[in-house]
């Protein structure tokens, strides 16, 4: 993998806390400049990239992150944020499956994020679980999340982290098929398209979520 | 008329006969004329008869047939700012010349308001922008300085956690703990700083600001967003914090069940209207929030105002004009709505 954040002291821990989990850190980077050039020489499976790097300390990863996505879709991405926004979640899944958006602080939860970072790389997307539960707990006049029980609503939240049926599953210890249905139920409520694909899913919840 | 820095002066309201002296007409000094003399000596001057005098402005008297002039200084701050003149075809009564002197301190007293109050709309405007760039420092430091050191101590602190044999179990809880701790602490830390300034109004604009700011409501929340743009920077900054102080009070004191928030812009402009189902009857004069938007609005140029009859809700309507640096004119006064500000 490929690492770009300006900040050498927690980029260096950074790479120390994944090597140690068994991925080989190829190239580091501080600028986005810096982190396309490493990703063209190298074609890393993943980039890891810091959203606020030089010049303006703004978004400068995110662009970065359209540009390896146009060059090299292939690329698996994980853009770390300061706070969460959910327009640049949405910004980036849009660009392509093997898409992340987490908190920057999710990388001290080491398990958790290798685990995360082990799903993109597989082929899935993920969202930070503070955002998720940011767009769920939102109250709206006439909610159309109000048509949904409990346990759906933590599925919902779950589908839009970016967990797999699979996941879902495991996480609320009930079987794949009781995740199937409640998943069932939940896009027809809500009227949402069924896919098979994990980063169209977790884009919809999203975007849902977003707009109700 | 206003003396200008280059020995002219400018008719800036005039009554009678205008058409050789419109408002807005600019005069060249030079030569003898009562205008010449009070701006040479900043004290009142009399001349009866133009017959044998030089200059533009004596040119002018003789075409008008005024044969009787009296003028007095207008003196705003103790400088001289320009002159008021009575001039008639038979020689003036004595009593003008005192009265045209009090009309003149009439008129000083006049623009010094219209003055004083377009400084207090810039320097209003100019301390929001002040403590507004102070909120986004603030925030730029806590995510880019201190939310990094202890992101990074947290990492330290796992990988000596890590580095632990087995055998040390208590020492490897123990840093665990601080970890978590850590991690704690930079939830709260994103808290304060997202408090201080919402890094997503810079970044993304008013738009997903106001929609973050919906989501964390504790109200159910109808929001009705037409914006077009990116608006000026302190435009947005206003209506965020108007919609935010609308929110607080409407969760804190109205016993409001829902609120409807509608904002939209027109050339630069914006009207905001948020609107609760509560108790009502509040008293924005009693509230420091709504003080503090009622500065930052009128900075701007806008209005501000709540409207709450008991029983019947809360509502605040914000209105930003369009242009967006444009200062509330002064209202129009004795010098016929001509524009004052630029006065020297």
């Amino acid at each position: 993998m490929v690492l770009a954040d300006d900040d050498v002291l927690l980029r260096e821990g950074l790479a120390g806390l994944v090597e140690r989990s068994g991925f080989e850190v190829v190239g580091q980077g501080g600028t986005a400049l810096e982190l396309i050039a490493l990703v063209r020489e190298h074609k890393p499976d993943l980039a890891i990239i810091d959203i606020r790097m030089p010049p303006s300390h703004t978004s400068e990863g995110l662009d970065a992150a359209r540009v390896i996505r146009e060059e090299l879709p292939e690329t698996a991405i994980l853009v770390l944020s300061a706070h969460v926004q959910v327009e640049q979640a949405t910004d980036l899944l849009a660009s392509g499956e093997r898409s992340g958006y987490l908190l920057k602080s999710r990388v001290t939860d080491v398990d958790e994020f290798i685990e995360t970072l082990q799903r993109i790389v597989k082929g899935g997307s993920v969202v930070d679980p503070a955002l998720v539960h940011e767009l769920v707990a939102a109250r709206r006049v006439e909610d159309p999340l109000d048509v949904l029980s409990p346990r759906e609503r933590e599925v919902l939240s779950l589908m839009a982290e970016g967990r797999s049926n699979a996941g879902i599953a495991h996480q609320l210890w009930i079987t794949e098929g009781t995740v199937e249905k409640h998943v069932h139920s939940i896009l027809t409520k809500l009227r949402l398209p069924a896919t098979e694909d994990d980063q169209r899913r977790v884009l919809a919840v999203i975007t849902f979520l977003d707009a109700r | 008329m206003r003396y200008e820095s280059d020995a002219t002066g400018t008719v800036v309201a005039i009554w009678g006969d205008d058409r050789l002296t419109p408002i807005g007409s600019n005069w060249t000094l030079e030569g003898e004329s009562v205008l010449a003399q009070v701006s040479r000596s900043g004290r009142p001057a009399r001349m009866d008869g133009y017959d044998h005098l030089s200059g533009t402005i004596a040119d002018l008297a003789r075409r008008l047939g005024r044969n009787s002039a009296v003028a007095a200084p207008i003196i705003i701050d103790g400088r001289l700012w320009g002159a008021a003149l009575a001039s008639a075809s038979d020689p003036l009564p004595d009593a003008v010349e005192g009265r045209i002197a009090n009309f003149a301190d009439l008129i000083a007293t006049a623009i010094s308001n219209a003055e004083t109050r377009s400084e207090l709309t810039a320097s209003r405007a100019r301390v929001v922008a002040a403590a507004d760039e102070t909120r986004r420092r603030l925030e730029r430091d806590l995510h880019d300085g201190i939310q990094q050191r202890l992101v990074s101590l947290t990492l330290k602190a796992r990988a000596t956690e890590r580095m632990t044999p087995e055998p040390a179990g208590e020492l490897r809880s123990e840093l665990a703990l601080i970890a978590e701790e850590l991690g704690g602490t930079l939830d709260e830390l994103r808290e304060i700083s997202r408090g201080i300034h919402p890094a997503v109004l810079s970044e993304a604009g008013l738009g997903p600001a106001l929609k973050a700011l919906a989501r964390r409501s504790a109200l159910p929340i109808a929001l009705d967003l037409n914006l077009d743009t990116r608006l000026e920077e302190p435009h947005e900054a206003a209506a965020y914090y108007a919609v935010s102080e609308a929110l607080t009070n409407a969760a804190k004191h109205a016993q409001a069940s829902a609120i409807e928030v509608h904002v939209g812009d027109s050339d630069g402009g914006l009207t905001l209207l948020i609107r609760d189902d509560g108790i009502g009857g509040a008293d924005p004069s009693r509230g420091s929030g709504i003080i503090g938007l009622k500065d930052r609005v009128e900075a701007l140029g806008g209005t501000i105002s709540v409207v709450s009859p008991p029983g019947e809700g809360t509502s605040l309507h914000v209105r930003l004009p369009g242009r967006p640096n444009a200062a509330p004119r002064p209202e129009p006064s004795a010098l016929g709505g001509r524009d004052v500000q630029s006065a020297p």
